[in-house]
């Protein structure tokens, strides 16, 4: 499994051309309503989608409080939109 | 759950919220989705990643990326466009939906929100616990 650091999704895109990536944003900031990776680590790279979401959802459950993401480095610009979830109340 | 003739769904009932089975259809497959909460608090709709998986649906470089910051913490989620969403014969071609992980704590397979109650002119009846058109 190739890992390495990287600084911006530009050289991730460049290494890892045609491929899913899982990665975690090491740092990022709020701006305007989006979500700028300033920084991130690349955790694993995969042709196949399918692997590639199930690699994020089995690291996402090991620990929830990294800020992880899978995208397809044909993906020019991240653009990440921020939501607000106020929550479900349960009984 | 039953169907009956007028395409009236059963509202179900866990944990003091609405839960209803709903159909999605994308990449010529459908799978079918127990544990919907209809959510009127919620403007989109979003199902779980894993029911997505077993119809082969993940991300894609032409979808948009979400994060969701809520009571239980963040988490990405990709918008897709599927086939349909149905309950029942409530049924929405072309509707874009979210996909993430879910995990809050209690097993649901998706949320059904005001985007396709509002499209779908669904009727919510909690005297007769039915959602219909």
């Amino acid at each position: 499994m190739p890992k390495s650091l990287a600084h911006s999704w530009e050289e991730v895109r460049d290494t890892y051309p045609n491929q899913f990536v899982v990665f975690e944003a090491l740092s990022s900031h709020s701006l305007e309503n989006k979500r700028i990776i300033d920084s991130l680590e690349v955790i694993s790279t995969n042709i196949d989608g399918k692997q590639a979401m199930k690699e994020y959802l089995k690291l996402h459950r090991i620990d929830k409080k990294k800020e992880l993401y899978v995208v397809h480095t044909d993906k020019q610009n991240l653009d990440i939109t921020e939501k607000k979830w106020l929550g479900i109340r349960l009984a | 759950m039953a169907r009956n003739s007028l395409g009236v769904v059963p509202i179900g009932r866990q944990y003091g919220l609405p839960f209803v089975n709903a159909t999605l259809l994308a990449n010529g497959l459908s799978v079918a989705l127990s544990n919907v909460i209809i959510d009127t608090g919620s403007a989109s709709s979003i199902f779980s990643a894993d029911k997505m998986l077993d119809i082969g649906l993940f991300c894609s470089a032409e979808d948009q990326l979400f994060i969701i910051s809520g009571v239980v913490g963040e988490e990405y989620v990709f918008s897709k466009t599927i086939h349909s969403l149905g309950v029942g014969n409530l049924s929405i071609l072309d509707f874009k939906i979210e996909v993430g992980a879910m995990d809050y704590g209690f097993q649901f397979d998706g949320i059904l929100g005001m985007d396709f109650l509002l499209l779908a002119k669904a009727t919510l009846d909690f005297k007769q616990m039915v959602i219909k058109d």
